[in-house]
């Protein structure tokens, strides 16, 4: 116990622990796969600001695009057939945190400045209800 | 000297109490740390959740986990905003579903196998319940498969921590009775 506690740490997991850790895995690697399969890069970047349509803009063309929230500006870059927010007002930031998007149905989210950017598809819309019709 | 903790009702209800109490702890310093994504935590709670399911069984683990969120969400003042009730639905499907995997499997899982279970279950249904309830926008299942993995560790680690914690009252000789 005073030394060995941490020494044999790999025996604390049963066969079915492993086995499960693996399942689970290997379950989330595959759905990562699924869902890059079933989806596609988008075509177009819709921006809406307060709940209202703010822009649309082709996710082929690179520009940088201030918009103007409640808090002040927010930076949207698209850049190589991908969109990021790279500065915001917003105190958390946990928008630029998101990363950048390029699929279908993909969304970036700043809360407090109220701005949200969707990416869509080459059609006006792809949504699953549509699919299944 | 084995110190053997009987389960009267009265130390049930000391040791439930304590368990309470550190889980807010927990809690609450768990909602001060930076996180490195937005959404994710460690949920090292849980093993206050964990520890009350062996001792006590399920109904004490469901006991210990809505205490939890419900008075840490008074403290923290979030209590009836939308990340409550994510919260809610994590806790209660992490202990309905460990209890389940324990009853189910207590011979074949360590702490490590049934906290894993937790971990997977309450992301899922806080998943779910973004999703369709609160959201409503079925695209939040694309971060699923990263809460997944994500899951599975800090379901180890929870699962570690607290076997360490079951063994180091072992070293202290105190045994607590587990629950069948």
């Amino acid at each position: 116990m005073k030394t060995g506690t941490f020494k044999n740490i790999l025996h604390w997991f049963t066969p079915a622990d492993k086995l499960l850790i693996f399942a689970l895995i290997a379950l989330s690697l595959f759905s990562f796969a699924l869902i890059r399969y079933f989806t596609e890069t988008g075509s177009w970047v819709v921006i809406w600001v307060e709940g209202q349509p703010f822009a649309r803009l082709a996710l082929a063309h690179e520009r940088l695009l201030t918009v103007e929230g409640p808090l002040g500006k927010t930076v949207v870059r698209i850049r190589e057939q991908r969109v990021e927010i790279q500065n915001s007002a917003c105190p958390n930031k946990i928008c630029q945190k998101m990363g950048s998007i390029q699929r279908v149905g993909q969304m970036l989210v700043c809360v407090p400045n109220r701005v949200v950017i969707k990416i869509e598809g080459e059609s006006k819309t792809i949504s699953l209800d549509v699919i299944t019709e | 000297m084995v110190l053997n903790f009987e389960r009267t009702a009265t130390q049930k209800k000391i040791h439930l109490a304590v368990l309470v109490a550190v889980g807010l702890i927990i809690f609450i310093f768990e909602s001060f740390l930076p996180r490195p994504f937005p959404w994710t935590k460690p949920g090292l709670a849980n093993v206050a959740s964990l520890l009350a399911l062996y001792w006590y069984g399920w109904p004490a683990a469901l006991l210990v986990t809505s205490f939890r969120v419900i008075l840490g969400a008074l403290i923290l003042g979030t209590i009836f905003n939308p990340a409550f009730f994510l919260s809610v639905g994590g806790g209660l499907s992490a202990v309905c579903f460990m209890g389940i995997t324990y009853q189910w499997g207590k011979n074949h899982f360590s702490m490590i196998g049934i906290s894993v279970v937790g971990a997977f279950f309450h992301n899922l249904a806080q998943l779910t319940l973004a999703a369709f309830v609160l959201v409503k926008q079925v695209e939040i299942f694309y971060f699923m498969p990263l809460m997944l993995l994500g899951s599975v560790f800090t379901g180890i680690i929870v699962g570690l921590l607290s076997q360490f914690i079951t063994l180091k009252a072992g070293a202290f000789q105190i045994s607590f009775p587990r629950h069948s």
